[in-house]
């Protein structure tokens, strides 16, 4: 008797597993021919996403913004991870990543690998897929070209972060100065830090009528060499560029202000040292976030804030540094890749990204919509962003950088006249070429 | 009378190089009170005006916490506790067994004390991703990410290390010789002479080296960096990275996350401390 209940049972569960599996598959085309078709083909794929973290926004949104793609593309998965800010730890992950063979598929990268990354083969061209995408022409000149290398282009700029002269108002009005009438010219901009400068009876300089770094500074000069008409690097022909006269004049106005004291030297790469950020100084180029990142820590400063636009030289021309989107080279799914790219880059994904973190948009049906939202900055922004340019990219770029910053440091501490701290600077850096590619 | 005198300025000296060493704690603790207002002012304000514990529930809120610690207390726990097991099975052999090549042994494990550990992260990293059958892969180590990303990628590079080997071995020299010879005699095998008389007699030094070993692993940044890829495999001091971005530091928070950081690691130093101290000093003797 208990052995007949036995099987019964296990007949009755098996025939009860047998009509789960016939619903089972009976749902399974109907839920085709109802649902997208194409993605129910499509094999599942997981691409991997590294972004650089920055604050909880950036972070929630960049994670947010993968689950987005995932429901509206069923077949994809997003890994995301979240990298440390500072670039030389990225640098290591993805010398780690590399030779594990784990190089994210979609890479949000700071500039300067396009020079140390790009030129080694670490990204896929994205030549055919922008030459495909009907919204390219879309976007800026300086978002689209700012990835190339060689001709080849190797990443899409989406995140442009200009430095701003920025200017406080209250000062300018307790020097004496029209707060609404900024410097549009060096000449003006040196008139302006010296009114503005303060200093105790033993002359030392108490508030800075401008900040000029002391190290680490090159983002700081390159546009004032720029702007007076030097190449700096001649990218075609991949060769140093700074040692001509128009540099050597750059440099000389620079120390020619460091020699007034009108400033209080410090560090360019520690952003949050600077003397303008503990407001002590008047004048200084800050970027985006760190302007935000001031008023956000003291609210009163909104509207003590001002911005000057492009400096008027020979040249129109500021720094604009960039993050773009790249393609891991041995990524095995780069048109899932390519996908998230330009989802990423659309046009509401580019709204959300500036309402939620203030990041200037690079479209130019975009471009109205943006002044309308905050006329006298986000102007003065697409200004620096239209007219930026970002650092060299070239394969020796960590190296110019060495020679540039000691260069600028002889010249500002009168250790060399700038035309000899160039100078030497040029042909150390022409040397160490040389022996890299002997 | 003389001996007091110089033990009061010893003392006082001692007190005062004490109170000098807990200057950066100390700014820290009120760093971490204070806004980032009061941070950046141009005047340097010492004492919060408001003393309030806002910084740390901000902090804390920041990512997931309770995974981070979770992570670096699991990670700790384990690196500590296999650690001592293999170093002090290790440093015993070394000392007190005679066996050929033992000397030779010794010399080459001591070559790991020489070598930085950058030189050897890298290969290790190889080494790692190629362990056959974990994380995806075949029996040769291909196709998977081995142990990247892995509580045992973080764990197993830290277990053995030549310096606990080195500090176990000097502690295990310091005893007579009668000791096992009377463990002999009572029919003790190597083993239990190991676990029945070397273990419990070796308190000072397994303190020692669970100070050490824990702060090792709890404070590594570089190695964690490499070998993960995820939130969930986040540990603290990886986390608090989550408080710098490109341009600026939340000074605030990091500071509140770091107390709260530093208290695990000044628990076990304050338990420990005694016989820490002790083991130091008498890894140096030879009996």
């Amino acid at each position: 008797m208990r052995k007949l209940k036995t099987v019964s049972t296990f007949l009755a569960a098996s025939m009860l597993a047998g009509v789960v599996a016939g619903c089972s598959q009976s749902a399974s085309p109907a839920n085709t021919q109802s649902g997208d078709k194409a993605s129910s083909q499509k094999e599942p794929v997981t691409l991997t996403f590294w972004f650089p973290g920055a604050d909880k926004v950036n972070d929630e949104y960049f994670t947010n913004v993968a689950k987005e793609f995932e429901k509206l593309n069923p077949n994809v998965k997003i890994e995301t991870t979240v990298l440390p800010a500072n670039s030389a730890d990225v640098d290591t992950k993805l010398n780690a990543a590399k030779l594990s063979g784990t190089f994210p598929d979609v890479f949000s990268a700071y500039l300067i690998f396009m020079g140390t990354r790009a030129t080694k083969g670490e990204f896929a061209p994205l030549d055919d897929y922008i030459g495909n995408w009907n919204e390219k022409d879309d976007l800026f000149e300086s978002a689209l070209n700012i990835g190339k290398v060689k001709n080849k282009t190797y990443g899409l700029g989406f995140y442009p972060a200009p430095e701003i002269l920025t200017y406080r108002k209250d000062f300018f009005a307790e020097a004496g100065l029209d707060p609404e009438k900024p410097p549009a010219t060096w000449e003006e901009l040196a008139q302006y830090a010296e009114k503005l400068t303060k200093r105790d009876g033993s002359g030392n300089v108490t508030r800075a009528g401008l900040d000029i770094p002391g190290t680490n500074a090159s983002v700081f000069f390159e546009p004032f060499m720029r702007q007076n008409g030097s190449k700096i690097i001649d990218e075609d022909k991949e060769a140093p560029a700074f040692s001509d006269a128009k540099s050597v004049e750059a440099f000389d106005y620079l120390v020619g202000l460091a020699n007034k004291k009108i400033n209080i030297p410090f560090n360019y790469q520690k952003k949050d040292e600077f003397p303008f950020i503990n407001g002590k100084s008047a004048m200084s180029f800050l970027q985006t976030t760190m302007i935000s990142n001031m008023i956000a820590n003291n609210p009163d400063l909104k509207d003590k804030l001002g911005f000057v636009p492009v400096l008027k030289r020979e040249n129109k021309v500021a720094f604009n540094g960039y993050r773009l989107f790249t393609i891991g080279a041995g990524s095995k799914h780069k048109n899932e890749a390519w996908e998230f790219i330009k989802f990423m880059m659309s046009k509401d994904q580019m709204w959300k990204r500036y309402k939620d973190m203030k990041i200037p948009v690079v479209r130019k049906s975009l471009e109205q919509q943006f002044m309308g939202e905050d006329p006298k900055f986000n102007g003065v922004l697409l200004d620096y962003v239209k007219n930026g340019k970002g650092k060299p990219i070239i394969s020796w770029a960590s190296l110019y950088d060495k020679y540039i910053q000691l260069a600028y440091e002889e010249a500002i501490s009168g250790k060399k006249p700038s035309a000899q701290a160039l100078k030497d600077a040029q042909d150390g850096l022409e040397k160490e070429i040389k022996t890299l590619t002997k | 009378m003389e001996t007091t005198k110089y033990r009061s300025a010893v003392s006082a000296v001692m007190l005062i190089l004490s109170l000098v060493m807990l200057i950066p704690f100390g700014l820290m603790v009120l760093t971490s009170l204070k806004t980032m207002g009061e941070i950046q002012a141009p005047q340097f304000v010492f004492i919060p005006q408001h003393l309030s514990l806002d910084n740390y529930f901000q902090a804390m809120q920041r990512g997931n916490w309770a995974q981070y610690f979770g992570n670096s207390l699991f990670i700790t726990a384990v690196t500590v506790v296999v650690s001592l097991l293999i170093n002090s099975v290790a440093g015993y052999s070394f000392a007190r067994l005679r066996f050929k090549g033992r000397d030779l042994l010794f010399l080459i494990s001591l070559i790991g004390l020489m070598i930085p550990p950058q030189v050897t992260m890298i290969p290790v990293f190889l080494i790692l991703k190629h362990i056959p059958f974990a994380g995806g892969n075949d029996w040769t180590g291909q196709g998977g990410l081995g142990w990247i990303n892995s509580y045992m990628g973080l764990i197993a590079p830290y277990v053995a290390g030549s310096f606990g080997v080195f500090l176990f071995r000097q502690f295990y020299l310091n005893f007579p010789k009668d000791l096992d010879d009377a463990a002999k005699m009572d029919g003790l095998s190597t083993v239990k002479t190991y676990w029945q008389i070397y273990v419990p007699l070796s308190k000072p030094i397994f303190a020692t080296l669970v100070a050490l070993k824990a702060t090792q692993s709890w404070n590594e940044y570089t190695w964690p960096l490499i070998v993960t890829n995820s939130d969930a495999m986040k540990t603290v001091q990886l986390a608090l990275t989550l408080f710098r971005d490109e341009t600026q530091v939340q000074w605030n928070l990091l500071m509140s996350a770091t107390t709260l950081i530093v208290l695990p690691l000044t628990i076990i130093f304050l338990l420990a401390q005694k016989y820490f101290i002790e083991g130091i000093v008498t890894t140096g003797i030879k009996g």
